[in-house]
């Protein structure tokens, strides 16, 4: 008994004891609009987004507070956005109030902060066909507004064409599929506003094992160029995703 | 001119982009539980009363869409419509954008629009995840049980149909192997003297035959074995009973593939990679031996490659006979098909597969069995290769035990 009491109060101590070592914020600068890095008093610094949704934390990510502002830790083990945001990408591209067509979308990990960015004036329309992640998205749609969670196959735009309506300013994609960058096309063609942006994660084993993940990148970039899709910046994602690559560029057909 | 239907409801516009006309689901304002209605019809590939009000009311003859399911369900009310899809191009980006500015003006700000999208589909995705179901697991384990017994029952149930059928014409058995088949014949035709040629309805018969076996040539065999092998006489009570034991096993058949068509949807949608690799049977066999999809996730590839043969482990662990090289995996093509000395490594590969397919389905729930599918050919290539000859003398095959249980 008093064993375990006393495993309560030191592992009770050590949370609390990080608490206060993590949660100082010493300083949050901006890097893009909407992106900060944070601080900490050990100089540890992070990526974030503000939170839209104060206190609520989407998959486990830390919540900080810095002069009376929550932001919402961005990680980029979970999310290739922002591996390639840390990795360098130039420009985010993605402004307050952008309507944002994701496909792939899974649980809303990377949306979520998308959301953040985007803020209540803009949209993202969340193309997802697995019910399981789906089922996470709702849960975080309830609370994000600006979510559209779309139970449908991104290989067939025709199926939520009717839905969508109107035209985006921008695409991401990460569905990890052989021929995503087909898809990819095919709903920038439907969907994206003539020099809108695009955000396509390439994963190179899931489009060939066998082959070099260099020429499966250099194959993928000319489909994508090729279909009117300039590239602007490639960004590979390691060591936060192996072998993968992520193109950005605007579709100007 | 251009339909593009929208969450509130269809609107047409020229092309430029310009709004000529449209039709909320609601009266002035749209209305939640209107717009539901409407878009679940569209879902179900049904006409929305607002686009016929719309098209009708606008006295179009010509118009261009960008979904075929719009183009398709509206070519299914108007016939003499003009339907063109177009799915990319300028006039395309134009007439969206000119549905955002639509969309802005009717709800006066856009996040007003985007409150109301979210709440539409955060509704119409829900009720589409219900249909999901709350304890897969428990319903995957009954189903794959249930699906076992019919099949036994109905192997076991067959054979005396068989039997039976077989004292009044024993040929029609040697002639169709198809027990689904054989069953039909006994129900469709009964007394096998109709097909004889003194019969009266002999020509009504012989069609009813070809079509149950959509080919002329057994047909013809079954009608030579007729003519040189009088049937025995049965009489009308005999051919009745004969008959509702074929119609039991016809249904419990028919049972059967509903049964699998629903056991595969299930797993496709609890757990897509585990099936995308193992398919629903032995997916559902694994799901059941561990007692569920968390457990299965937690488990080992080393388990998961010998689960179903725990006697022949239990024996190796004591000392008799070599470690089981697979148990339910045996029955995956990959596994059965290849030469014996590959089993072994083929099932390894495949239980480590396996086994990562159920933790993503368990845990990320992420979809990337295509990718997992690719990776588990390329090893099994591989393998095929490298061990394209039989093993040396010495380490053949160990002669199977006296006291383990054939396989089915
Ligand atoms: C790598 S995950 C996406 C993770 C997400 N982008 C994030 O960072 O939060 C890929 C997702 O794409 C989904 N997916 C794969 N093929 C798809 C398709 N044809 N249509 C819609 N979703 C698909 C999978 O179910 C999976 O959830």
């Amino acid at each position: 008994m008093t064993q375990v009491c006393s495993l309560l109060i030191i592992a009770l101590s050590v949370i609390y004891f990080r608490w206060c070592l993590e949660m100082k914020i010493v300083s949050v600068k901006e890097i893009f609009k909407g992106v900060f890095v944070v601080t900490d008093e050990l100089g540890t610094e992070r990526l974030a987004t503000r939170n839209l949704v104060a206190g609520v934390s989407v998959y486990g990510e830390r919540l900080m507070n810095f002069q009376g502002v929550e932001y919402r830790e961005w990680v980029p083990y979970r999310s290739k956005l922002a591996a390639a945001i840390i990795n360098g990408l130039k420009d985010i591209r993605i402004s307050e109030g952008d309507r944002i067509l994701y496909l792939g979308i899974a649980s809303g990990t990377t949306s979520s902060h998308i959301s953040d960015i985007i803020g209540p004036k803009g949209i993202i329309y969340g193309i997802e066909f697995a019910p399981r992640p789906m089922r996470d998205l709702v849960a975080v749609a309830q609370k994000r507004k600006n979510i559209i969670p779309l139970l449908k196959d991104a290989r067939k735009p025709y199926e939520y064409a009717y839905i969508i309506g109107e035209s985006v300013d921008g695409i991401y994609a990460d569905i990890a599929q052989p021929d995503q960058s087909e898809i990819f096309i095919r709903n920038c063609r439907m969907f994206v506003r003539t020099n809108g942006y695009g955000f396509i994660a390439i994963k190179a084993r899931s489009i060939d094992v066998a082959r070099p993940p260099e020429k499966i990148f250099e194959e993928q970039k000319k489909i994508l160029e090729s279909n009117g899709f300039r590239i602007e910046e490639e960004i590979r994602l390691d060591p936060y995703a192996k072998d993968h690559i992520m193109f950005i560029g605007r579709w100007k057909p | 001119m251009w339909l593009i239907s929208t969450i509130v409801g269809p609107v047409i516009l020229d092309d430029n982009g310009n709004v000529i006309s449209y039709k909320i689901y609601g009266k002035e304002k749209p209305s939640l539980s209107e717009v539901i209605e409407g878009i679940k019809k569209l879902e179900k590939k049904e006409c929305p009363s607002e686009f016929e009000t719309l098209i009708k009311e606008q006295n179009i003859d010509r118009i261009k869409t960008d979904s075929e399911i719009i183009a398709e369900i509206l070519k299914g009310t108007f016939s003499k419509l003009k339907i063109e899809v177009v799915y990319d191009g300028p006039e395309l980006t134009e007439v969206r954008n000119g549905v955002h500015k639509f969309l802005e003006r009717l709800f006066g700000t856009y996040e007003k629009y985007v409150e109301f999208a979210n709440a539409t589909l955060v509704e119409i995705t829900r009720d589409k995840l219900r249909e999901v179901g709350e304890e897969p697991d428990k319903m995957i384990i009954q189903a794959i049980t249930m699906i076992e017994e019919l099949t036994e029952a109905t192997n076991a149930l067959m054979a005396h149909l068989r039997e039976w059928f077989g004292i009044v014409f024993p040929e029609l058995g040697k002639i169709i192997d198809d027990h689904r088949k054989f069953a039909t014949i006994v129900y469709e035709i009964g007394n096998p003297s109709r097909l004889s040629a003194e019969s009266k309805d002999r020509e009504e018969y012989v069609k009813k035959l070809e079509q149950i076996l959509g080919n002329k040539k057994t047909v013809d065999r079954i009608l030579e074995a007729l003519e040189t092998s009088a049937p025995v006489k049965i009489t009308d009570k005999d051919e009745k009973e004969l008959r509702s034991v074929a119609k039991l096993v016809l249904d419990m058949f028919n049972l059967r593939d509903d049964l699998e068509t629903y056991l595969q949807e299930l797993m496709e949608d609890t757990c897509p990679n585990l099936t995308k690799l193992a398919g629903p049977t032995i997916g559902a066999k694994l799901i059941r031996k561990t007692g569920g999809l968390r457990q299965l996730a937690l488990k080992p590839a080393s388990t998961i490659q010998v689960l179903g043969a725990e006697k022949a482990l239990f024996r190796a662990l004591r000392g008799k006979g070599t470690p089981p090289k697979h148990g339910i995996l045996f029955t995956h093509p990959f596994v059965f098909r290849a030469p014996w000395w590959q089993r072994g490594k083929i099932a390894r590969t495949l239980a480590s597969k396996l086994a990562i397919a159920a933790r993503v389905d368990y845990f990320s729930k992420e979809y990337i069995g295509d990718e997992l599918w690719n990776e588990l050919l390329q090893r099994v290539e591989e393998i095929k290769k490298k061990y394209a000859k039989p093993p040396p003398e010495k380490m053949k095959r160990p002669k199977p035990r006296l006291r383990e249980k054939k396989r089915k």
